[in-house]
């Protein structure tokens, strides 16, 4: 019914639809990809980001996804890129750039699998010790590796939460209340990309691209969480 | 600017006043107030500005006075006063500024901003009427520092200096201590540079030595070059700098003092520019963008440098440019100081990101900055060139939004189609981490290694021990061959007597082949067996002995056989 909706250009229906079903609890890629496309479609640059992201959460490797959030961002009308800013960021894209966090830890069950079979294999068998020795130490090192960026990936989604700026014009203060109270530090278009460092009350103190920060008030932006 | 504060902390005063049920201050206003001490002064006057921030916070929480517009800061102070209300804390900050206006008429101290745990917040802007200012004094009689006063053949002698004794506000002035000596010491000296309050920054420009002749006698000369920068108007008095020096054990040090210099500080001469804000010395102003061509919405940054030489640590920003049709964010500026012989010299950087909304040529207007400067004795205006710059439509145009609901349509046609939903999709947030099942396969592996690893000892341990080895499979060897022992055509009680007395000599590690019986029961007593135990053996052993050579049938064979067994059983437990 969606889908019809979509292709009529009915992209409000769509777009009900769509998030009837994510409201119900049920979760897919596609689903976001799709509500992302409507959202799109509609000219809400901020919400069809928001879908992506959430979409690109579960399927990294999706290139359909992945065009499309490339095609919403140069739409935006705040052209502040992204960047990943410190070691925490840089490890935990090791492993966000190309796998879902079960993936993720599958993947690091598997590598301490490994890694323990090895070192039950040199325990019990005392013949080819210091190919054992190699190999434990390269399994060492993928399974720090991992579970550094899994920790990071964690910590990020806890303490520096993505989040998408959905409303229009959305005035940055520099304290968690409105203009008036505090100064207009500046002004947001939807569809710029932050992270959450703070909740006060309804007010949110965001950390945006190019070290510039401030307040907005929660209801202006929406958290990448599925 | 915290620094500075901290240099010039003179009262800090805390107060427990205990615990108070009632007369709580209340929290819910603002806990920050701003109050001077006159409304009215003349342009050579100073005023006192006291910034109170009251709050249950531990941070100091400096006032950002970045926005002061025609005053100058010359002297801060704060105190902090702290009580306990309702058992909790409660601190008062009280921050003191001298201000110096820096022109005549109706000025206006802006609001002032604290930032309180992430929080800002603002103080109401206070007018205050600036006068013409009243007459200096001449300064013609200001004594000059005095040449040293030598004394006759004196050994060591130290003496200060300033390079002009009346200086304008803000202008570097060079504080420099020599120290003579014609003598060597024991160790190095010790210098201290007197305080320099109501002065901003000093900076040691150099410490060069030379070698001079004064009334016949040679001496080395060391000298220590301060730049400093007069923060108020009026006499300061820069106190003495002290020099400690070792001479030799009965007489351990002799510490010296120089005389305290006087400066006379002038105003700034009237007829500053509008664009004026406290810069004195000369300096050049440049500004650049990051790139030459733009795109519509997307970032580019303004660079604003001032160079030169002066008090560079406090310029504020020049006025910004008005840029219409383009969104300005706020500036961090940064400053970069270099020391040069005579005096302080660097690049103060303001950054600026600004967005173009249009496409089209435009031009960033001229940046005007002005200062004083004490060579020229006139205030001197700079400005940058027009930087022009070209902006071009975004990587791809913004969607039309411009009525509402409006949908994209066609221009949007290059975004991936829908997909179609699988039937299949999880309905609820299943977490790996909270299946038992991977924290199993989590866990299991370190206990298979720590089997391993137990086993792997205990066989390194079976090899490299024998009498271990023995003794560990002894009883297993014995339940064997008493096994065997019971089968038909095997002489039972020659195997029986020899397995009782294997397992005895395995266990004991001993070997127990030509013991005589009494021998073994000593053994055994030497190993600190029970006696009924010992009791037993003796029994078995003489029993089976006697059966060997007067068989008695197979029944009582048996039964010795589960005799030493059950024997066997029990000093299992024993060992």
């Amino acid at each position: 019914m969606a889908y019809q909706a979509y292709q009529a250009r009915q992209f409000e229906r769509a777009i009900t639809t769509y998030q009837a079903i994510v409201d119900a609890g049920l979760q897919h890629s596609t689903l976001y990809y799709n509500l992302g496309n409507a959202y799109f479609k509609q000219g809400d640059i901020g919400r069809a980001i928001l879908n992506y992201r959430l979409a690109q959460s579960l399927a990294p490797r999706d290139n359909d996804i992945a065009i499309n959030l490339a095609i919403a961002r140069a739409h935006t009308v705040d052209q502040l890129a992204e960047t990943r800013q410190g070691v925490m960021a840089n490890v935990a894209w090791l492993t966000d750039s190309w796998l879902t966090m079960g993936e993720a830890k599958i993947l690091l069950l598997g590598l301490w699998l490994c890694l323990t079979s090895w070192i039950i294999v040199s325990i019990l068998w005392q013949r080819w010790q210091r190919f054992f020795g190699i190999m434990i130490a390269v399994f060492a090192l993928f399974l720090f590796v991992g579970l550094s960026s899994v920790v990071s990936r964690l910590y990020i989604d806890q303490f520096y939460r993505p989040v998408i700026v959905v409303a229009k014009d959305v005035e940055v203060t520099s304290g968690p209340g409105a203009v008036g109270r505090y100064s207009l530090e500046f002004k947001l278009q939807p569809g710029v990309e932050a992270h959450l460092l703070e909740r006060r009350g309804s007010w949110y103190h965001l950390a945006l691209p190019n070290n510039l920060s401030g307040w907005v008030s929660a209801e202006a932006v929406k958290e990448v969480r599925n | 600017m915290s620094k500075t504060i901290h240099k010039n902390i003179i009262l800090i005063t805390v107060v427990l006043w205990g615990i108070l049920f009632s007369h709580g201050q209340s929290l819910a206003q603002s806990p920050i107030t701003a109050t001077v001490d006159r409304y009215t002064l003349s342009v050579d006057e100073q005023l006192s500005l006291t910034v109170t921030v009251t709050g249950d916070f531990f941070d100091i929480p400096v006032p950002n006075l970045s926005n002061l517009g025609d005053f100058m800061v010359l002297d801060k102070q704060f105190s902090v006063e702290a009580n306990i209300v309702k058992g909790q804390l409660l601190s008062q900050w009280l921050f003191v500024y001298r201000l110096q206006p820096l022109r005549e008429g109706h000025l206006v101290i802006d609001s002032i901003e604290v930032d309180i745990q992430g929080q800002s917040f603002h103080t109401d802007p206070i007018s205050i009427e600036v006068t013409a200012p009243t007459v200096l004094p001449p300064d013609n009689n200001i004594p000059l520092n005095e040449p040293p006063n030598l004394l006759n053949e004196q050994d060591f002698f130290i003496e200060a200096e300033i390079d002009n004794a009346t200086p304008y506000l803000g202008q570097q002035i060079i504080y420099t201590f020599r120290l003579y000596q014609a003598t060597t010491f024991l160790g190095q000296p010790d210098y201290h540079p007197p305080a320099f309050t109501n002065f901003w920054s000093q900076t040691i420009l150099s410490q060069p030595h030379y070698q001079t002749n004064i009334e016949g006698r040679h001496y080395f000369v060391t000298e220590v070059r301060t730049a400093v920068f007069p923060a108020m108007l009026g006499t300061i008095i820069i106190g003495p700098a002290k020099l400690i020096i070792p001479l030799n054990p009965m007489n351990p040090e002799k510490t010296l003092e120089t005389e305290p210099i006087t400066v006379q500080v002038k105003s700034l001469p009237k007829g500053a520019p509008a664009s004026f804000k406290g810069a004195v010395g000369q300096f050049e102003i440049r500004a650049s963008l990051s790139q030459t061509e733009g795109r519509v919405n997307e970032p580019l940054t303004l660079n604003i440098e001032i160079e030169g030489t002066g008090n560079i640590e406090f310029l504020t920003e020049p006025t910004e440019p008005e840029l219409p049709n383009w969104r300005v964010f706020a500036s961090k500026p940064s400053t970069k100081v270099a020391v040069q012989e005579d005096g302080v010299y660097g690049i103060r950087r303001f950054e600026r990101l600004i967005f173009p909304s249009q496409e089209g040529e435009y031009k960033i207007p001229s940046i005007e900055f002005s200062y004083y400067d004490p060579k020229a004795n006139e205030y001197r205006t700079i400005k940058t060139n027009p930087i022009p710059i070209t902006v071009v439509p975004g990587e791809t145009d913004p969607p039309d939004t411009s009525a509402k609901g409006e949908p994209i349509g066609l221009r949007a046609s290059d975004i991936r189609p829908l997909k179609p939903i699988p039937n299949n999709f999880s309905s609820t947030r299943s977490s790996l981490t909270s299946n038992l099942l991977y924290g199993f396969f989590w866990v299991l592996p370190l206990f298979i290694m720590s089997g391993a690893w137990i086993f792997h000892k205990r066989q390194q341990r079976f090899q490299e021990d024998v009498s271990y080895a023995r003794r560990q499979r002894a009883y297993q060897v014995a339940m064997k061959t008493l096994g065997e022992a019971k089968k038909d055509g095997v002489d039972s009680y020659a195997l029986v007597q020899r397995t009782l007395l294997g397992y005895l000599s395995d266990k004991l590690n001993h070997p127990t082949v030509g013991l005589t019986h009494e021998e073994l029961i000593a053994l055994l007593r030497e190993s600190q067996f029970e006696a009924p135990f010992i009791q037993r053996i003796q029994a078995i052993l003489n029993q089976l002995e006697l059966n060997r050579f007067a068989p008695v049938g197979t029944s009582a064979a048996q039964a010795l056989i589960i005799e030493t067994k059950e024997l066997i059983n029990q000093l299992e437990k024993q060992f």
